[in-house]
């Protein structure tokens, strides 16, 4: 248990003088206690309530008196947000200033419980953790009554610079009051709305979730465990610095804090992280995600690529069977934003060597580089396997 | 009295909202000239999403590509409906290909152009001059992941059964006029931010691409790209591959000649595929590819 700063008086009402009568003597009751405060014109003065005479929960007879005849002397209240505060059964909005005329009031106010939120603090940024840099742990305490549990709300929202999302969650736990909370978030980030509330108080403050720098060697190790059997086995390297220049964050300004946040494509953020998978919440906070549905993504692109050299091949005879090399190459191009269904732009087509005509006559096809038929999608296969590490 | 009328008044709403909301079944129309208004409200029935996702499927797309988004869209000049889809081949949500289908006499006609983030078809449709056109944005440099990639809107004539290029006529002028504009205010925007470099290639990339087009300047790029071509930036070396690719000009191709020995390979690459492109006759072109039946290729 972790030592807290002591609680705070949060009950009391502001009283203040509108009227310009040099000296007005106010009684104030709250329950069976009374309060009095003399005010100059303009003047106001907190007045702290005895709140050990308050049971959460319980409503009181409030009344204010103005002392004396003749005065010019109207009066307004504060009532701390603990305070529920009625006047002839409509709500009095407590916490903001409400202003009356009257000599002689009476009310009812109610003592709500009490809750503080004092782990994290406002503002607060959390960078996820390394080594695996796809979680971060936040402790959580409030102060309160000790009768009832504090429940904690911490909403998350994530929305790219772009204005890609939002994309949201919400977590939701209970603690008891004062106790040091733990959780730890996988998966997520961007800004936290974290919500305290104990009976029908709430304190709410901001936090932030950013991202870590994630060294190259790990993000090597990692793509090659996951294609470790392809025809290139660090493949994936060679997409992740084309894609990324190999950073699932970078430095960017999000929610007035610049720091290091998911990788966004150059339109604001359609694409996201290592390997500029469409933007989510989980692809832009857990390059771990990220990096396995590439590569789940790439060998559906494998099976597509050996699909489309079949076709290929039925349409020209003898046209030998795609490599793997060949058929990877094919599914790269696939993977890629110059990606087509048409079989004239796939990165490989079948060339006529020593023959004529549409059957080639008198002479032999052969698979060769597409350039012509889809050059951007060409170059793009070209630049991933140059970036392989 | 009111009552009654408030009631009639209610029921011959409900009337025309229903009425409306009808999905047309548009594809057991035997030509899309047939088609009605109703048509635009009811496109986005799931029934007619499904059917939209079964046209694809029997199309050269087949059932490997994911449809981004459809509109039915009413091409008066041709007067019939024409149904514009956009298609992600990547898996990655990149949509870039649209294709517009036509139907006449019980026969579907396509055709089908490459593009950029094309995402949502309905944005693509606007009027010029009073004719409906299709405003495509199409690539003018590599895709580097996170690094800027330059766009240029191209405009297409649908003819109800294939699409025209009409970028390069009068009626388009006034449209890349107002584009050059804008982009030149952006160069100029971007020159003031020195973390703008990035961005600002591109612009220039795209905004020499309309005075290009327009006739202003056709060596507009020229002077930039041999800049970068001699710049220690890869990528600023792969872009003048493309801007002196686009120029098409004898001394954009001696600049390119020169690329094509460039130390890094995917630039000679780009840079050797890109001449020997020009050099290669018109048609065939490599193999003896076959179109499926319901592709119409592009002007």
């Amino acid at each position: 248990m972790i030592a807290q700063p002591p609680l705070q008086p949060l009950t009391s009402i502001i009283v203040t003088h509108t009227g310009n009568t040099p000296s007005v003597n106010f009684t104030i009751t709250v329950g069976t206690t009374n309060y009095t405060v003399v005010l100059g014109a303009m003047a106001s003065k907190t007045i702290s309530v005895q709140t050990a005479n308050l049971v959460d929960g319980n409503s009181y007879p409030f009344t204010i008196h103005l002392n004396g005849t003749n005065i010019d002397a109207g009066y307004q209240l504060t009532l701390a947000e603990d305070m529920l505060f009625t006047n002839n059964n409509s709500h009095i909005e407590s916490g903001a200033l409400n202003t009356f005329n009257h000599r002689d009031d009476n009310y009812t106010v109610q003592k709500m419980a009490a809750v503080q939120i004092t782990r994290p603090t406002l503002d607060q940024n959390f960078p996820l953790e390394l080594p695996a840099a796809t979680s971060v742990g936040i402790s959580f305490s409030a102060q309160g009554t000790a009768t009832s549990q504090i429940s904690w709300t911490v909403d998350f929202l994530y929305q790219t610079t772009g204005g890609r999302g939002p994309f949201t969650d919400q977590k939701t736990f209970t603690s008891s009051p004062d106790a040091v909370q733990p959780e730890r978030y996988s998966g997520l980030g961007g800004q936290l709305t974290i919500n305290g509330q104990q009976g029908t108080v709430t304190d709410q403050l901001m936090c932030t979730i950013t991202g870590v720098a994630i060294p190259d060697s790990q993000i090597t190790t990692s793509l090659d465990a996951l294609y470790s059997t392809g025809a290139t086995p660090n493949l994936m390297t060679g997409i992740a610095q084309i894609e990324s220049s190999y950073a699932q964050f970078v430095t960017l300004t999000l929610f007035n804090l610049t720091a290091l946040w998911p990788n966004e494509s150059f339109d604001g953020g359609s694409h996201i992280g290592l390997m500029m998978m469409p933007v989510s919440m989980l692809n832009a906070w857990d390059w771990t995600s990220n990096a396995k549905a590439a590569v789940q993504l790439f060998s559906e692109k494998l099976s597509r690529a050996a699909s489309l050299g079949t076709k290929i091949i039925k349409g020209h005879s003898g046209l030998p069977a795609l490599t793997a090399l060949q058929t990877e190459q094919m599914a790269v191009l696939l993977y890629g934003p110059y990606a087509s269904s048409s079989l004239a732009k796939q990165y490989y087509a079948p060339a006529c060597v020593g023959g004529t005509g549409p059957t080639c006559t008198g002479g032999t096809w052969t698979w060769v580089v597409n350039s012509e038929g889809n050059a951007d999608g060409v170059d793009y296969v070209n630049s991933v396997y140059a970036g392989v590490k | 009295m009111i009552r009654c009328f408030m009631l009639a008044s209610t029921l011959l709403f409900l009337t025309t909202v229903l009425s409306a909301q009808t999905p047309t079944n548009v594809f057991s129309l035997t030509d899309w000239s047939d088609a009605d208004r109703s048509l635009e409200g009811a496109a986005r029935s799931s029934d007619v999403a499904a059917q939209v996702r079964t046209l694809l499927a029997s199309m050269e797309e087949g059932s490997e590509s994911t449809l981004c988004g459809y509109v039915f869209h009413d091409f008066t000049d041709v007067g019939a409906y024409g149904l514009v889809i956009t298609v992600d081949n990547s898996g990655r949500q990149f949509c870039n290909t649209v294709i517009v289908v036509g139907k006449g006499n019980g026969t579907y006609t396509s055709a089908r152009v490459d593009s950029w983030e094309t995402d949502d078809p309905a944005k693509l449709l606007q009027p010029i001059n009073g004719q409906p056109v299709l405003i495509i944005p199409q690539s003018l440099s590599a895709y580097e992941g996170n690094r800027c990639i330059a766009t240029v809107p191209r405009i297409f004539h649908w003819t109800g059964s294939s699409l025209q290029d009409v970028s390069n006529t009068a009626a388009s002028a006034s449209y890349f006029q107002q584009l050059r504009q804008g982009l030149q205010d952006k160069v100029d925007r971007l020159l003031l931010d020195k973390d703008q470099a990035d961005a600002l290639t591109c612009a220039t990339i795209e905004r020499d691409s309309v005075l290009n087009s327009l006739g202003i300047d056709p060596a507009a790029g020229l002077i930039t790209a041999r800049e970068w071509a001699a710049s220690p930036d890869q990528s600023l070396r792969l872009k003048a591959v493309y801007v002196l690719d686009r120029l098409n000009t004898n001394d954009a191709t001696a600049a390119l000649v020169s690329l094509s020995h460039d130390r890094d390979p995917v630039v000679a690459a780009s840079a050797r595929a890109r001449l020997a492109r020009r050099r290669a006759p018109v048609w065939p072109k490599v193999g003896w590819l076959h179109p499926s039946s319901d592709s119409v290729p592009a002007c």
